[in-house]
């Protein structure tokens, strides 16, 4: 292993533990980034007026009731109407609904803004995984979405097949993916960290399972990353090893129909599945619905529709030793 | 709970409960066909895309000639309701049928010009300009169709006497309906035809 | 009006009970049997509910696979909105109205009995999903599942996003059972809307002219209108779908240019007013309620209605706000979200209106007042989460999540269910001449209150950590279990709930208190008949000089404009009942009718034709269902008018 590659690992396992320490990785109303803030900024004074609202309609309805209900022995005056109060109880909620809806115009407009200074990496929405494409360099990085510390990124997504939507609720709200169309999403975040991300809209049988990762690194890191992922996987040649054997493994179950992996069988089509080059260096797979981990790859291989229902990859037929050769040449591809 | 009560035993309109509710039935279809034009209008822009293309296609002196003869029947429509209001039953049947005619008329023009269409290649799957035109037209002319059985099923107990006929939607609402048709078509014709 | 006419045959003379249900035209059996048939879907749509909520219970449940769980939210979805609640709402609307404008019938009797036997029939139809209907994963995709009665259905939600549930993605033939179904009922629906408007502006009584109505006619008017101007638009959608999915049409391929957005927008132009179809009618019963049991009447009546109608009117503006994150544009985005809010205000005018009811009344807290105020809280916390999903960028984070979930189920549980019990105990005793009994009320009512908290507080706290809707499986990572778990508890609660109800139902038909005439001194026109009333409704059409017609003749006004009792209930119900006894020849009603029955029936097995079109079965189905299509629609004009 390289050096560089070397670091990458331990860096990203460091990452990958401190996001475990998070309590609730989709918490919405724990902003790591200004987009997500300035959203929760608006929400909280908009959601303590509601809570007012609802504690004045209570009372009225309490006091109307037990206080000032008719206390007297006949029947009660057969009050019609007031026009002072239909009046009041118009223009006091026109009031409050103005001083609402200004603030929440004018979020709206700024947040759907283009930044200045961002950097635009492309998303593609799929059944039922995610595929970064950084376009400068080239390279795919599905289910793991790797950014700079305080840096604007524009996302430009996209569906393969049916609408998608991307949500990273600790940076921003969510936006739809459709097919054919290019929508954008700002992201910034202002910590280093493992983010989650789910797709929320539904789209199928394994919508449930379609998720993301955000990984959040300094901007060095960040340079080093993108290098390594332009490397090409080497292809081992050593006969008789393990990683040698899952090659060939890898070359004879039809894996190449759907997915590459640089410098060892490259395609000049579009293809179906996830880029593998480097699979290993990310934390989870299967649409992020699974850690990276020799069990839940075993799991995986064995029938991947057990796993995600509708997957497109199909129960490979392999034997025990077949894919515990496959996943010691998928665990090489760092 | 007679279609024909017109008693002043209680609050009313005015309008027969009959008339009012083909007021109400012909306003949804409104907006039934707004949408439906919409759609055809919000697609419109990429029908110049394909093979075949409404320039290609349309031969518009040929619908102009089915249109034209589909507004004559509201002429003829207008002529039989106004001959039933004097009660001249004799004439108000042949005016009923005469616009049936014109309706069949139309219809065959419509199928005639389908044909030709699907000959050259233009199918509800081919495009999408193909999927929006038969859906705007061919729903239109499925209640031009039904327009035609309402109007010859009228038109043949023209002449019995109220408390004989067995069948009651009254000329008035009927007329009503098929100018409505005749008035969705000509904004079908402007939108798909003739706006280029 | 008796006519003479030719008579190839007579209308049918119902000998035994279930002749007469099939062929009946009385506006009061036809909503009766929309709200018992309203009812069974209620039971069917909560068990849906139930094992939703029992899956959820868990991370990484097994209980139900994916397929099963898609579908079983999706049906949940379709038979709550359209075979339960607008079932309920048609059932009391065709009760009531009539009754409560001095009326004997609807406008079209016979149209009336074809609206519920469409929606019967199209209820029969959409759930022959689950035995003949078939899915299958999206092409390419495999399944190792085995598939079953659940995981059969009609999966993709019921707003039915393009194009997941088109063809390519949801191949089989649950969804197009699904997509015809809908169109069943929005004919049901329009023509029920049709014949009600025209009820409503030509059969009053005289005397009651329109602003005289009570509250309860105008809502349900409001709808019609909403309905007529509402179904057009997904009438039209789900043609678009048929055509795509069975014609090869290009409508939302996007290959071939077509755009799933497309379907949202004609989705919503009718799902946004369809919310408040369902829900109108209810604020209509509440305040025909909260009067009765404040014995004065209700506050502010203009703005009442005008405010439902400008409830109606909005509600065709603020579509697009469940599009908020789909790609429409920043103005059209801050155009909906302000729009969205402004109808808060219309809503907030008439909760006013009716605790201004309230004030300075005589409160008399029975089952029915209890649901109206219950009624009023829950819509109040529904009404406040519905206003912050209108902040447009705080919507991007509650899309799509069981934030949402929360704010529909506390308007349409919290509110609408509410409303409906709450109509329910107020007008049993005039369906069925005895009162559902008030402790075993009390206890229902305590229970279900309970239970909805328990169940849907918790989603708007789930759906901000990130609980994202329609998802089969959440990982324990996320720490959501929790609350989870308390909303399961809470919709066992709720099934308790509704199980001390049924007792309530089935204990009452019995043993309840029988009341003949007005138990509970009623201001409106349906109390001054004999309970249960008579086929003919009225023995004397009233003559109406007043709004809350009925009060007035009972309770005259003071110098300080306080109702004083004129001492006349105890002859206006001896008269009353006794007319029950009086030769009724000079009342003529309009007579049974077989072909409403056969016309809807014919129905299911046009649409089944459609859906198997090819093979020999298909035309068999084909020409029964034409067949008898021609023998409803053909038989029902050669019927005698009436006899």
């Amino acid at each position: 292993m390289t050096q560089k590659r070397q670091i990458w690992r331990y860096l990203f396992l460091f990452l990958f533990l401190l996001s475990c320490i998070e309590n609730a990785p989709m918490d919405s109303l724990d902003a790591q980034g200004p987009y997500a803030r300035e959203i929760n900024n608006l929400f909280w004074p908009i959601l303590y007026v509601g809570y007012t609202i609802f504690g004045i309609f209570l009372v009225l309805l309490i006091l109307g009731l037990f206080v000032f209900d008719d206390k007297t022995d006949k029947e009660p005056k057969n009050i019609e109407g007031s026009n002072l109060l239909e009046i009041i109880w118009t223009l006091v909620p026109i009031i409050i609904i103005v001083s609402i809806a200004i603030p929440t115009v004018k979020v709206t407009r700024d947040l759907l803004k283009t930044p200045e200074n961002s950097i635009e990496i492309e998303v593609i929405g799929q059944q039922w995984w995610f595929d970064f494409y950084y376009t400068d360099q080239q390279i795919s990085s599905p289910n793991l979405l790797v950014i700079p510390k305080n840096q604007d990124i524009r996302l430009k997504m996209t569906s393969k097949d049916v609408i998608h939507s991307f949500w990273v609720p600790k940076l921003n709200g969510k936006r739809y993916m459709v097919p054919n169309v290019d929508t954008y999403l700002n992201i910034k975040a202002e910590k280093e960290g493992l983010y989650w991300s789910q797709c929320g809209e539904f789209c199928g049988l394994s919508h449930a399972k379609m998720r993301a990762r955000v990984l959040v690194v300094s901007n060095e890191e960040y340079k080093s990353w993108l290098l390594n992922q332009t490397l090409a996987y080497e292809t081992n040649t050593n006969e008789g090893s393990s990683i040698y054997d899952g090659q060939l493994v890898f070359l004879n179950a039809g894996c190449t129909q759907c997915h590459e992996i640089k410098g060892f069988n490259e395609s000049n089509e579009a293809l179906l599945g996830p880029d593998l080059t480097h699979f290993a260096s990310r934390p989870m797979f299967a649409g992020s619905s699974l850690k990276l981990t020799r069990e839940n790859l075993e799991s995986w291989l064995v029938d991947p529709p057990i796993v995600k229902p509708g997957s497109y990859m199909p129960k490979l037929k392999l034997t025990e030793i077949e894919i515990s050769q496959l996943i010691d040449f998928l665990m090489e591809l760092r | 709970m007679s279609n024909f009560s017109t008693t002043q035993d209680h609050e009313s309109t005015g309008i027969s409960n009959q008339k009012l509710a083909m007021w109400l039935f012909l306003s949804s279809e409104v907006v039934f066909f707004a949408a439906l034009i919409s759609i055809y209008l919000f697609y419109k822009r990429l029908f110049a895309l394909g093979d075949l293309t409404p320039e290609g296609l349309f031969d518009i002196p040929f619908t102009s000639v089915t249109s034209f003869v589909l507004l004559m029947s509201s002429l003829t429509m207008v002529l039989s309701h106004n001959y039933y209001e004097i009660k001249d039953y004799e004439k108000s049947k042949i005016w009923i049928f005469a616009t049936a005619f014109l309706g069949i008329v139309f219809v065959s023009g419509q199928i005639y010009e389908y044909t030709e269409f699907i000959q050259s290649g233009l199918t509800i799957s081919s495009s999408i300009f193909g999927t929006a035109f038969f859906f705007v037209t061919g729903i239109h002319g499925l209640h031009v169709v039904i327009g035609v059985v309402l109007l010859i099923a009228t038109g043949s107990q023209m002449g019995i006497s109220n408390s004989n006929r067995i069948y009651s939607l009254s000329i008035e609402s009927l007329a009503l309906y098929w100018h409505c048709i005749d008035i969705v078509w000509i904004v079908i014709f402007t939108a798909v035809y003739l706006i280029p | 009006m008796k006519t003479k006419s030719k008579t190839i045959y007579k209308r049918p003379n119902q000998k035994s009970k279930f002749f007469d249900l099939l062929t009946t035209v009385d506006h009061k059996k036809i909503g009766i049997m929309y709200l018992y048939t309203g009812f069974v879907f209620f039971l069917v749509g909560g068990l849906e509910a139930l094992l939703i909520r029992i899956h959820l219970a868990q991370a990484e449940s097994t209980f139900l696979s994916a397929a099963e769980y898609n579908s079983l939210f999706t049906v949940h979805g379709f038979t709550m909105v359209f075979l339960f609640f607008m079932a309920v709402n048609s059932g009391f609307g065709n009760y009531l109205v009539p009754l409560m404008i001095g009326a004997r019938d609807v406008a079209f009797p016979r149209m009336n009995a074809l609206s519920y036997w469409i929606y019967f029939f199209g209820a029969v139809f959409i759930h022959s999903t689950l035995f003949i209907g078939n899915t299958a994963p999206p092409e390419g995709g495999y399944l190792s599942e085995e598939s079953n009665l659940f995981s059969n259905a009609v999966a993709g939600g019921w707003f039915l996003y393009q194009p997941n549930a088109g063809i390519q993605f949801s191949p089989g033939t649950a969804t197009d059972i699904g997509v015809i179904g809908i169109i069943f009922l929005g004919v049901a629906s329009l023509i029920s809307a049709i014949n009600l408007t025209v009820t409503t502006f030509n059969l009053r009584a005289k005397g009651l002219t329109l602003m005289k109505l009570p509250v309860y006619v105008w809502m349900t008017q409001v709808v019609s209108f909403l309905l007529i101007f509402s179904l057009p638009f997904i009438t039209i959608a789900l043609f678009t779908v048929v055509v795509d999915r069975q014609f090869g049409g290009n409508f939302y391929n996007v290959a071939m240019g077509g755009d799933p957005i497309l379907w949202q927008h004609l989705f919503w132009l009718f799902g946004h007013p369809e919310v408040y179809i369902l829900i109108l009618p209810v604020f209509g019963m509440i305040s025909e309620i909260i009067p009765v049991f404040s014995r004065k009447p209700i506050f502010g009546y203009a703005t009442l209605v005008f405010a439902g109608f400008a409830i109606g009117f909005i509600g065709f503006g603020v579509w697009a706000h469940h599009m908020f994150s789909s790609s429409i544009q920043s103005l059209a985005q801050a155009g909906f979200g302000a729009a969205t809010m402004i109808i808060a205000i219309p809503t907030g005018i008439k909760i006013f209106n009716w605790i201004a009811t309230l004030w300075f009344g005589k409160r008399n807290l029975n089952v029915a007042m209890l649901f109206s105020i219950a009624f009023i809280i829950n819509f109040v916390i529904g009404g406040v989460s519905g206003v912050l999903h209108a902040v447009v960028p705080s919507d991007w984070q509650q899309t799509d999540t069981y934030f949402i979930i929360g704010h529909f189920h506390y308007v349409l549980v919290g509110g609408g269910l509410f409303g409906i019990f709450a109509g329910i105990y107020y007008w049993f005793p005039h369906v069925f001449g005895k009162k559902l009994d008030e402790k075993i009320g009390k206890i229902h009512f305590w229970i279900l209150f309970l239970g909805l908290h328990l169940t849907f507080l918790p989603q708007h706290w789930l759906g901000l950590q990130g609980m994202v809707r329609r998802t089969w499986w959440y990982d324990k990572g996320m720490n959501i279990e929790f609350w989870n778990l308390i909303s399961t508890i809470g919709s066992l609660i709720i099934l308790i709930s509704v199980l001390v109800f049924i007792l309530n139902w089935i204990y009452s038909k019995r043993m309840g208190e029988d009341t003949e005439f007005d138990p509970w001194d009623g201001r409106t026109l349906e109390w001054s008949t004999p309970l249960p009333p008579p086929e003919y409704n009225f023995y004397d059409i009233p003559k109406v000089k007043t709004k809350d017609e009925f009060w007035y003749r009972k309770y005259s006004v003071d110098k300080e404009d306080r109702s004083i009792s004129k001492g006349n209930h105890t002859e206006i119900k001896k008269y009353t009942l006794a007319t029950t006894l009086m030769d009724t020849s000079h009342i003529h009603l309009p007579s049974n009718s077989l072909f409403p029955f056969i016309t809807g029936l014919a129905l299911p097995f046009l649409g089944w034709s459609l859906i198997f079109r090819g093979s020999f079965t298909a035309v068999v189905l084909l020409l029964i269902g034409v067949l008898t299509l021609f023998i409803g629609i053909f038989g029902w004009t050669l019927e005698p008018e009436n006899e």
